[in-house]
């Protein structure tokens, strides 16, 4: 540690105001932040910070991405040879390595070209680099099929860094999650490759697949079963666990929920949006299964709706940015109700969209700032209504 | 479950270094600089010369008004000059300089303690006005004035405040565990100021051995109840207190006394007592001297005048380089720059704070994550009214209630991304309160 710090003191004269690569300093003082703590102290107001600070914000939430991810490793490995019909034959090791082989690849590409882009701007602002790409580096992985090809992800982590963010000024300005945009673009940009039987499961190299092998989705199945007689496709217990076909970190609902409770507990993510998000979920299942028509989808209960596509992911992972979603108390409440509501209607109503989390999250990210004000706008009125009493 | 106030509040390290530590009584100083300006309110107005001989409680000046209070020399001696000496704001604050000689009280304050059932309402006020004791926790608003209500106002409830919620600072901690009977008695006569039969004391639950002795003082005392609070930040705060114990909510822009509570701190509780029964002015009080670095961190009684580095050196520590000096404590406390600076009525604490701990990280763009709205207590919007503060939008500053703001600092200790939050409130309170004095004026 004493060595870097050296290091970084002896480079220091280089990037300074005047040295020779003054240009570089945001650059520098990017990677100084991310080793060491910046060496500012109060002058004014409290004299005491709480230990929370931006860059620990992101890496709790990485840990807490982390379970979801390495779940969703062994699951590209587990599907894979399940496809294969080879699971009894290969040892837990070699399936979780053929999953991190998978998705290793797709991560280091979002990161070097996310930060890349991040490193870019600030160069040419004269801006700090912030620690925001480090999270939404890891996102946009987990929310891919297996079998993105690479250049697609550098295409829509370019396009969501470059017109998502830094075009609306970078961390803390972008009005809808960069993660979700980048899932989005290439969900309309390419449809072929983000739905359908063949994007989820990595069948390369298999020379005979198994009996009864389809690909699809629960969600994809869902919409294909045509009455309420057919089987609900996948049961919850495989969805609640995660060996199904899905995006790389969507589909174990416990590993997610293990990081949903890295989050509440050390008050980073908001457990009243995961709350009320889930709420909404529940409210508008519950209102298909009474008034809905006869479809699989429709009469599905509840519990199964929460557990299958990206809805727990999105609750947890994605509705809780704090940069896109509602800030205000009684803002986090209405915002989280209304994703759960409309991700159910979406992905029930229209068979097009499988991915109604997506969508209703983007949708309420655009109304997050129209809710807050509103929220805002409220508390005024109350307050005045108090001292009015009085008077 | 203990009672808190509703909304917001923080948690900070309590850092409690002082809490075992008995009050010491200070070495008299030899030169004391006592300011004129140590209460809300007009400056007191001096009634002694250059060369007059005075005993400690003798009256140098005079309140300036109704909003006002005495100010009585805190040593005997000579009156050396009338001189400016930097205040804890920085900005120089005249002061009477007096030369101290031996340690001469007035005669008319008493050694033993004079019995008061006998005293109405309006003597036990007079005296209190007479001794100039004004809140001891840092706002010092003029006693006096408080015990006396507007018109048509009624105050129903006391409200002892022994919450001392800044980390850190253990002056009233110490003085609830050694002067519990007189903190008592003080609080009679305060309920007898204010014609009110009921009394609370909040005091913090991380303070349970002064609890458990106040509990133990007032078991056959069936007017004064001891509330334990749960531990939060700023629950000393005169708004938040009221909202912990009576569940009321004082209204914006309005007084306490609407909700029918009148706050008294127990430092202030403990000079009434010795005001009205022993005839003492308010000359000396209580000060916490602490910080990591001291070798011995200490409660002090000090006289009012003393410059702070006497207290910082009695508690040793030498040389004060790299780190900062804060009169108060570390959430509202303020850095001074030297430590020539007096302590005042309103002083409850030195505080000592190396550099790693008063970090302040590189200012960041807001992430909009809202947890300054969560732990406002006064249930306002900070990022908000920073951002219009920031943009001098002093209207929409006022209409989002900028003047509510109680300048705790939660807001600026939870951001994430290092805002000074409440540095930008505070600038737009200082520009909206200055608009609203004009709009008045132009009013009238």
């Amino acid at each position: 540690m004493k060595d870097l710090n050296n290091l970084f003191e002896k480079a220091k004269p280089f990037v300074e105001k005047g040295g020779k690569f003054h240009w570089l300093y945001s650059t520098y003082e990017a990677f100084y932040a991310f080793c060491f703590v910046s060496k500012n102290t109060s002058k004014s107001g409290t004299h005491i910070h709480d230990y929370i600070d931006l860059k620990r914000t992101m890496s709790i939430v990485v840990i807490a991405l982390l379970p979801a991810l390495l779940f969703g490793m062994y699951n590209v490995g587990y599907q894979h040879f399940g496809a294969a019909g080879m699971l009894n034959s290969t040892d837990f090791f070699k399936i979780f390595l053929f999953g991190f082989l998978k998705v290793l690849p797709i991560i280091v590409v979002s990161y070097v070209v996310g930060l890349g882009i991040e490193f870019l701007f600030a160069q040419l602002r004269g801006h700090q680099v912030n620690e925001g790409f480090l999270v939404t580096g890891l996102l946009i992985p987990m929310i891919m099929p297996v079998n993105v090809p690479l250049w697609m992800v550098a295409v829509a982590t370019a396009f969501s860094v470059i017109f998502v963010k830094e075009v609306f000024g970078g961390t803390g300005m972008n009005v809808w999650n960069p993660a979700l945009v980048a899932r989005a673009f290439l969900f309309f940009a390419y449809p072929a490759h983000m739905s359908g039987d063949s994007a989820w499961i990595s069948v390369s190299g298999i020379e005979k697949l198994a009996d009864g092998f389809t690909g699809a989705t629960p969600l994809a199945q869902a919409i294909t079963a045509e009455t309420a007689n057919a089987p609900i496709p996948v049961d919850f217990w495989n969805s609640f666990t995660g060996l199904i076909p899905g995006s790389i970190g969507e589909t174990s609902t416990i590993a997610i929920l293990i990081g949903a409770l890295i989050l509440i507990f050390t008050g980073i993510g908001s457990w009243k949006i995961m709350l009320s998000t889930l709420g909404g979920g529940i409210v508008m299942a519950l209102i298909f299964n009474i008034f809905g028509g006869n479809n699989t989808y429709m009469t599905m209960p509840f519990w199964n709706q929460l557990v299958i596509g990206g809805f727990a992911f999105g609750t947890v992972f994605m509705a809780t940015d704090p940069v896109s979603s509602a800030q205000t108390e009684r803002g986090k409440w209405i915002y989280g109700f209304l994703i759960g509501v409309l991700a159910i209607l979406i992905r029930v109503i229209n068979p097009a969209f499988p991915e109604g989390m997506m969508m209703a999250i983007l949708l309420m990210n655009t109304f997050a700032p129209l809710i807050d004000y509103i929220v805002v706008q409220g508390n005024i009125k109350r307050r005045m209504k108090r001292s009015k009493i009085i008077a | 479950m203990l009672k808190t106030f509703k909304i917001g509040g923080i948690h900070p390290a309590g850092n409690k270094l002082s809490a075992g530590k008995p009050i010491e009584k200070l070495p008299l100083p030899k030169i004391v600089f006592i300011p004129i300006a140590q209460h809300i309110g007009a400056p007191a107005k001096p009634i002694v010369q250059i060369g007059d001989k005075v005993k400690a409680g003798q009256l140098i000046a005079q309140a300036g008004g109704f909003v006002s209070a005495n100010i009585h020399s805190s040593v005997s001696g000579t009156v050396k000059k009338f001189a400016p000496a930097p205040d804890s704001g920085g900005y120089p604050k005249q002061c009477i300089v007096i030369e101290r000689e031996g340690d001469e009280w007035e005669e008319s304050i008493l050694n033993k303690e004079e019995n008061g059932d006998a005293l109405d309402s309006k003597t036990i006020i007079d005296r209190i006005k007479q001794a100039g004791i004004v809140g001891m926790g840092g706002a010092t608003f003029p006693t006096h004035v408080k015990l006396m209500p507007p018109p048509g106002k009624k105050a129903e409830i006391l409200i002892i405040n022994g919450v001392e919620c800044e980390p850190y600072l253990t002056a009233d901690h110490r003085l609830m565990l050694e002067k519990g009977e007189e903190i008592i008695k003080g609080i009679h006569l305060l309920m007898k100021a204010l014609n009110v039969k009921k009394s609370c004391i909040g005091i913090e639950n991380n303070k349970q051995d002064a609890i458990k002795h106040l509990t133990e003082l007032t078991s056959g005392d069936p007017e004064v109840t001891v509330v334990p609070l749960k531990m939060k930040y700023p629950q000393g705060g005169e708004k938040q207190l009221i909202n912990a114990i009576t569940g009321r909510e004082v209204p914006s822009g309005a007084l306490p006394i609407e909700t029918g509570a009148v706050v008294s701190n127990v430092g202030t509780t403990f000079a009434v007592y010795e005001a009205v029964l022993k005839n003492k002015p308010l000359f000396e009080r209580v000060v916490t001297v602490t910080g990591k670095r001291l070798s011995k961190p200490s409660n002090f009684l000090v006289r009012i005048g003393t410059p702070i580095k006497e207290l910082i050196e009695a508690a040793g520590v030498s040389s004060i380089e790299g780190g900062k000096v804060i009169c108060g404590g570390p959430m509202m406390g303020r850095a001074v720059n030297s430590t020539d600076i007096p302590v005042s009525k309103g002083t409850s604490g030195v505080l000592l704070l190396p550099e790693e701990e008063s970090k302040r990280g590189q200012e960041q763009d807001c992430i909009r994550c809202g947890r300054c709205i969560t732990v406002c207590p006064m249930g306002l919007e900070p990022y908000l009214l920073a951002t219009v503060s920031l943009k001098k939008q002093w209207d929409v500053a006022e209409e989002h209630n900028v003047m509510d703001c109680i300048e705790c600092g939660s807001c600026s200790f939870t951001c994430p991304t290092n805002r000074p939050l409440l540095d930008y409130i505070r600038q737009g309170k200082k520009n909206v309160g200055g608009i609203l004095r004009a709009r008045k004026i132009k009013k009238q």
